[in-house]
């Protein structure tokens, strides 16, 4: 079974190439949102293994809702994906459970490491 | 992996966020501006950051790095917005339109560096200054230099729309509906239970009655989507003239076909320079003339049953319908009887005759400038019209009623000779029956007598090259159109009744045929031809 994925990103450039870039590594993208809100509203419906989520979203801050899918989804790793570099937001991120921190923009490489970084965990 | 491939995905997003951009940077400058104005527009420059980092767009990243660290300056409270960095954000949203639509033909980009440092420095300098006095300083407030001609991207070129997915849906839907009736209607044909037919039949007519609904509706777009590009360009054309011009859009929601909104866009680009150029009066003026130094411009939408009002007012100047009126007789467009027998509109109206706009001394009495007559006629190629009011010392309104579809309109059927033709029934004022007795002829021109008058006739069988002379008929048919507020005549075989037809535009080589305007599919499988009465009764007007 390969593992499922969410991504949350408000740009659906952003979504697509990464969906397919982590297809190609062999993970299958289950859902997508825009928004803070519609990614809650999927995560009623669906348990993913694995969450990609943005930082700035039109709606929300995903430092926020890393904490919400925490507490209902402790199965759930969550990647936070963000073009921030600031060392101050990675280290809050990764102090409130996030598993890896992808940074903008990533590539192949990049994207296929931290998958790796996870799986070794 | 080729990033390469996500280009037009890349380019339609990045349009998004930059028309967006240019809407929320307009408000900045008119002070309405509040911090989820300024979070939003942060936004939109991260999120294109990060679209172009991701395609490797080094230009596009830069600027919109640039763009994005000046608006957290401002949302953190660092410093106000003042004209100067409006200019800014204005030109760095210009310059990114400009490299997308580079990225969009594949083509090389230029390097930004020099206006992404314009903008790092603008940035340094007003927080310095907002940090040392809490008053901006005189530099901040003093108006930037001219500003560069704007550039308005170009319609899109793929000419694509997006389409809600519950109307796709319903149109899957249908469509898949049609499919099962085809094969009952197969089927049965097969075993030839022809009584049987009546039911699919029906079904079949409700469910195509459907499909054109939801397909019209999947063709109407909000107002909005043209009108975003209106405050720029009246902000740009007010800086250029010294004026200061609030400006207002209302009804952007109201939905309309996307083959009207297309007709629209630029008879109102002409109709809001004219009121920005000649309309409205500059600050010293106005305040001289007991008015507010600041002129009021506004555009709104409103539906009207199938129609949609477009109205186009300003607090400037007004029109003085006694000078048009001299004007227009000393211009020799019409006599001192025939102009007193003019209603105040009408007079107004005569600025959209082809001789009288194109006098260059027309904006000092009018108010308003030449190209009226192109204004008037894109308006009544889609079916629409024109009227103006206007009160000298305090403004003008320029309403435009327009169909809210242009797709479907409903024709008259008429036959001339062999051919028969379809007359759209918005250019037609009425119908009438006549004796041969009362058309008079001199010489090649025939004219109809109504009233003690003689209206001017088009013999569109002769026009169309059927036939020389009238027809034998004892009892000849007229359609009866106005042309500059004359009435004129349409003379034609038969009247063969009215019908709900679906226009196609005519293409080349057929583009240039004369008084023709597009064209449709009977029932029966027969070309007609639709006419353009205006053009046929222009060059009756000419000749006569």
């Amino acid at each position: 079974m390969p593992q499922t994925v969410m991504i949350v990103d408000d740009a659906l450039f952003i979504r697509t190439v990464l969906r397919n870039m982590l297809e190609d590594c062999g993970y299958h993208t289950i859902a997508e949102a825009g928004s803070g809100l519609e990614a809650q509203r999927y995560l009623h419906t669906v348990t993913p293994d694995l969450i990609f989520l943005d930082i700035i979203l039109p709606d929300a801050n995903g430092i926020e809702i890393l904490d919400d899918i925490r507490c209902s989804l402790p199965a759930t790793n969550v990647i936070i994906c963000s073009s921030i570099s600031q060392e101050q937001t990675i280290q809050k991120a990764l102090q409130h459970g996030a598993a890896a921190y992808l940074q903008k923009p990533f590539t192949q490489e990049t994207v296929a490491a931290v998958l790796k970084q996870l799986e070794a965990h | 992996m080729d990033i390469s491939r996500y280009r037009d995905l890349f380019v339609s997003e990045a349009r998004e966020h930059l028309t967006t951009l240019g809407t929320l940077s307009m408000r900045c400058e008119e002070g309405a501006a509040d911090s989820d104005s300024i979070n939003e527009m942060f936004r939109h420059a991260h999120s294109l950051k990060g679209m172009a980092a991701t395609m490797q767009l080094g230009p596009i990243t830069t600027l919109s790095h640039a763009l994005e660290d000046l608006l957290s300056q401002i949302r953190d409270g660092h410093f106000s917005p003042t004209r100067n960095t409006v200019d800014l954000m204005l030109a760095a949203i210009d310059t990114l339109e400009q490299l997308v639509a580079l990225v969009a033909q594949g083509g090389e980009l230029p390097d930004s560096d020099d206006l992404a440092s314009r903008i790092r420095n603008h940035t340094a300098a007003a927080e310095e200054a907002a940090a040392t006095d809490p008053t901006p300083t005189a530099s901040q407030i003093k108006p930037a230099a001219e500003p560069a001609e704007s550039l308005f991207r170009a319609s899109d070129e793929n000419s694509t729309t997006r389409v809600r997915t519950a109307l796709l849906d319903r149109l899957v839907t249908i469509s898949g509906e049609l499919l099962t009736v085809r094969h009952t209607l197969e089927d049965w044909t097969n075993h030839n239970q022809a009584d049987q037919l009546q039911a699919p039949l029906k079904e079949l007519s409700t469910l195509l009655r459907q499909l054109q609904n939801e397909v019209f509706q999947a063709r109407m777009l909000p107002f909005g989507s043209i009108a975003e590009r209106y405050p720029r360009m009246v902000r740009d054309l007010a800086r250029k003239s010294g004026k200061e011009i609030t400006f207002q859009i209302y009804g952007d929601t109201i939905e309309l076909d996307r083959g009207v909104l297309e007709q629209i866009i630029e008879p109102l680009v002409h109709l809001l320079r004219n009121a920005v150029d000649h309309g409205l009066e500059t600050p010293a003026e106005r305040v001289a003339c007991g008015k507010p130094p600041v002129g009021s411009l506004s555009l709104s939408v409103s539906r009207l049953a199938d129609q949609v009002l477009l109205e186009v007012r300003d607090d400037g100047r007004g029109m003085d319908p006694a000078r048009i009126r001299s004007k227009a007789i000393s211009q020799g467009l019409l006599n001192e009887q025939q102009a007193a027998d003019l209603t105040a509109q009408e007079i107004l109206l005569l600025i959209c005759s082809p001789g009288f706009s194109t006098a260059a001394t027309v904006t000092d009495i009018s108010g308003r400038g030449v190209g009226m007559d192109v204004v008037q006629n894109a308006i009544q190629t889609i079916g629409g019209t024109l009227t103006i009011d206007s009160t000298p010392g305090h403004g003008s309104i320029i309403t435009l009623r327009l169909p809210i579809s242009v797709a479907i309109i409903h024709a008259l059927m008429v036959a001339c000779g062999e051919l028969q033709l379809a007359v759209p029934v918005s250019a037609i004022t009425s119908t009438c029956e006549v004796q041969r007795n009362e058309i008079i002829q001199k010489g090649r021109d025939l004219y109809l007598l109504r009233d003690g008058t003689e209206i001017p006739l088009r013999n569109l069988p002769r026009f169309f090259r059927q036939r020389e002379t009238l027809s034998d008929n004892a009892i000849l048919p007229i359609l009866l159109a106005e042309s500059n507020k004359q009435p004129i005549g349409l003379l034609v075989d038969r009247l063969l009744g009215q019908q709900e037809i679906f226009t196609r535009p005519l293409r080349h080589p057929l583009t240039d045929l004369r008084g023709i305007s597009g064209s449709c599919l009977l029932g029966n499988g027969q070309i007609v031809f639709i006419v353009d009465p205006t053009a046929c009764v222009g060059r009756l007007c000419t000749e006569n």
